[in-house]
């Protein structure tokens, strides 16, 4: 916007109880291209305030001693009700000091007597401009915010729409969001999950992301690939980032493509997080080899594609902003999506800690029967055999990812849950791995829809270990050996304990008379 | 006649990170054990003993059934007494508890 003071349209109310100041300052500032209302007092000048409307002026300019009211009792009323509008008080050289130090706290503009007119024209042209940038400011802001309010609308009907058993939560820091999701059918049947976060946290982050799902669509419904459309944005962020003139964007975004018929999931990942598969059992693994991808706008092809067969259970997915804030936590990033996911609980405080956007989605693939309700994964840690020496730490992270779900869960039975998971995690890192860090070992963790029960799977590399429980139990109690003891909690305190493959995977079922809440 | 009883406190859990400390100070506990007395091991802070803690308890009583003593295990987790039945230690010691 025109800073120009020399426009018509800068209006200026002038506020002093001298007359002849009035008519000399009216004069020069007329001449400078001021519109100029006067007031005699700071009552006449908020009666003018009141009756042509705060946006009218672009400045205040106000003398501080008058009777009645003081220029500082005028411009608190003004900074209170339109912060936007600059004031500048004038006064003489013998108040100067004091008025310095309520100009600092108030941030207005300050004029000495008597007035040279270079300084005048500085110091209003200045304070215009300021005032014309704080109401420009101002007017962003609300278009922002009706743009993120009508963002996670749509986004939430858009879902809604094109998916029966779809859960979403969105979270963002500002007024409108780089994270952006959208579900896009194609003429085959088939449908595709697109999740996409721009970055920074502007409003051309959100332009550019919901830009990136507009491409996707028209260009997927003529009959182009996902690669394809990949590759076109990556091009087109790429020639972006090369050109000094824009302020380059990356997006990290992830297609999840469902076909129904060959019963596959096929998807591509540029720099998002790894989505998670479960089956329904609720164990979940992440889809994906590599660690980790550019996101689009980097480099020229950074994504991977790789494609898995579908079973009923959950695909989950999220914004790296979850995968930060579970990582702060200290939890795991699957039981963070689901209290966030959990609409009867409130998640404001988490979210409070969030130090970027969120969007999560978790949808149950469209083999899954409408009144099949798999288990709910929560977590899912891959370790290395040397690391049970942290088995407090991970341990802990257990505990606290699974009271993150469920914050009323009854001590004793968490108790029972987290001894047997330590047991079972310290047999299949100590033995299964032999604690060392080039075999691994898996643990998962997942609840049932009502959570009355939480299952617990714990896998390694080893060639697992014949253990008849009755005897060694019954040697246990006899002879007091120390052998075996975590292993007969692990057979007496689940509902239920189901060994695989020699012992090399343990799946424990822990179920409770009542709802964990 | 009450026997005479020494006591052993455990300040939280006892798993296989700290087992060994607690052992060092329960050890301690156990050299003033003269038979015929009790020592009494208040786990009423813990709410987790894993299989390592639950081994330094196996050792504690038989320790102190070798002085011709006797422990009691002061519990306060309903699951801690649960493990301590499943793993048959209510057998080798009086157990006290919810």
């Amino acid at each position: 916007m025109d800073a120009d003071s020399s426009t018509p349209h800068n209006h200026l109310l002038l506020v002093d109880d001298d007359r002849s100041t009035r008519r000399i300052v009216s004069f020069v500032l007329c001449n400078l291209g001021y519109q100029v209302e006067a007031a005699e007092s700071a009552l006449e000048a908020r009666q003018l305030i009141q009756k042509f409307g705060f946006d009218h002026f672009d400045l205040v300019l106000s003398d501080y001693w008058m009777p009645g009211q003081n220029g500082l009792e005028l411009l608190k009323y003004i900074s209170s009700e339109d912060p936007t509008l600059s004031v500048i008080l004038m006064t003489s050289d013998g108040e100067r000091k004091i008025l310095e130090k309520l100009i600092e706290i108030n941030g207005c503009g300050f004029l000495q007597k008597p007035i040279i007119k270079d300084n005048l024209r500085k110091c209003v042209d200045d304070a215009s401009a300021k005032t014309r940038r704080l109401r420009h400011l101002r007017a962003t802001e609300s278009q922002a915010n009706t743009l993120g309010e009508n963002q996670r609308i749509l986004q939430q009907k858009q879902l809604n729409g094109e998916w029966a058993n779809i859960e979403f939560t969105f979270s963002s820091k500002s007024q409108a969001s780089g994270d952006f999701v959208s579900i896009i059918p194609l003429q085959s049947g088939e449908k595709v999950l697109l999740l996409s976060d721009a970055s920074g946290h502007e409003l051309s982050s959100a332009l550019q992301s919901n830009y990136f799902h507009g491409l996707a669509r028209g260009m997927l419904k003529h009959g182009a690939s996902l690669s394809q459309v990949f590759e076109h944005f990556n091009a087109i962020l790429l020639e972006e980032w090369n050109d000094d003139s824009l302020i380059g964007h990356s997006l990290a975004a992830i297609a999840l493509n469902f076909n129904r018929e060959e019963q596959s999931l096929s998807f591509i990942n540029a720099g998002a997080p790894h989505p998670y598969f479960s089956k329904a059992d609720g164990f979940a693994s992440k889809v994906g080899e590599r660690e980790s991808f550019a996101p689009l706008g980097w480099f020229a092809d950074p994504f991977e594609t790789s494609q898995t067969d579908l079973e009923p259970g959950y695909i989950c997915a999220w914004t790296d902003g979850l995968s930060d804030l579970a990582e702060s936590i200290g939890i795991d990033p699957l039981s963070l999506a689901d209290r966030l996911l959990n609409k009867n609980l409130s998640s404001s405080s988490l979210l409070s800690q969030a130090q970027d956007d969120i969007a999560i989605i978790r949808v149950t693939p469209p083999c899954t029967p409408a009144d099949f309700h798999p288990m709910v994964p929560l977590i899912s840690l891959d370790l290395t055999g040397d690391q049970v020496g942290q088995i407090d730490h991970i341990q802990a992270y257990c505990e606290k990812s699974i009271r993150i779900v469920a914050p009323q869960i009854d001590c004793a039975y968490l108790a029972d849950l987290l001894v047997c998971l330590r047991e079972a995690l310290i047999n299949a890192l100590q033995h299964g791995c032999q604690a060392s860090p080039h075999k691994s070992a898996t643990l998962r963790l997942a609840r049932s829809p009502d959570l009355s029960k939480i299952s617990i799977q714990i896998q390694d590399e080893g060639d697992g270990h014949d253990f008849d429980w009755e005897t060694h139990a019954q040697a246990a109690a006899d002879t007091l050996i120390p052998e075996h003891r975590g292993l007969i909690m692990m057979h007496s305190i689940p509902s239920r304990i189901d060994f695989f493959e020699q012992g090399s995977r343990v799946q424990m079922e822990f179920e409770h008379d009542t709802s964990l809440n | 006649m009450n026997p005479t009883t020494h006591s052993y406190k455990a300040d939280g859990d006892i798993v296989s990170t700290n087992a060994s400390q607690h052992w060092t100070r329960l050890e301690s506990a156990i050299q003033n054990v003269s038979e015929n007395e009790l020592l009494e091991v208040d786990l009423r802070a813990a709410n987790m003993v894993d299989s390592v803690g639950l081994n330094v308890i196996v050792k504690t009583i038989k320790t102190v059934d070798a002085r011709k003593a006797r422990v009691r295990l002061l519990i306060g987790s309903k699951s801690l007494k649960r493990i301590c039945t499943f793993t048959r230690l209510d057998q080798k010691a009086e157990i006290v508890g919810p």
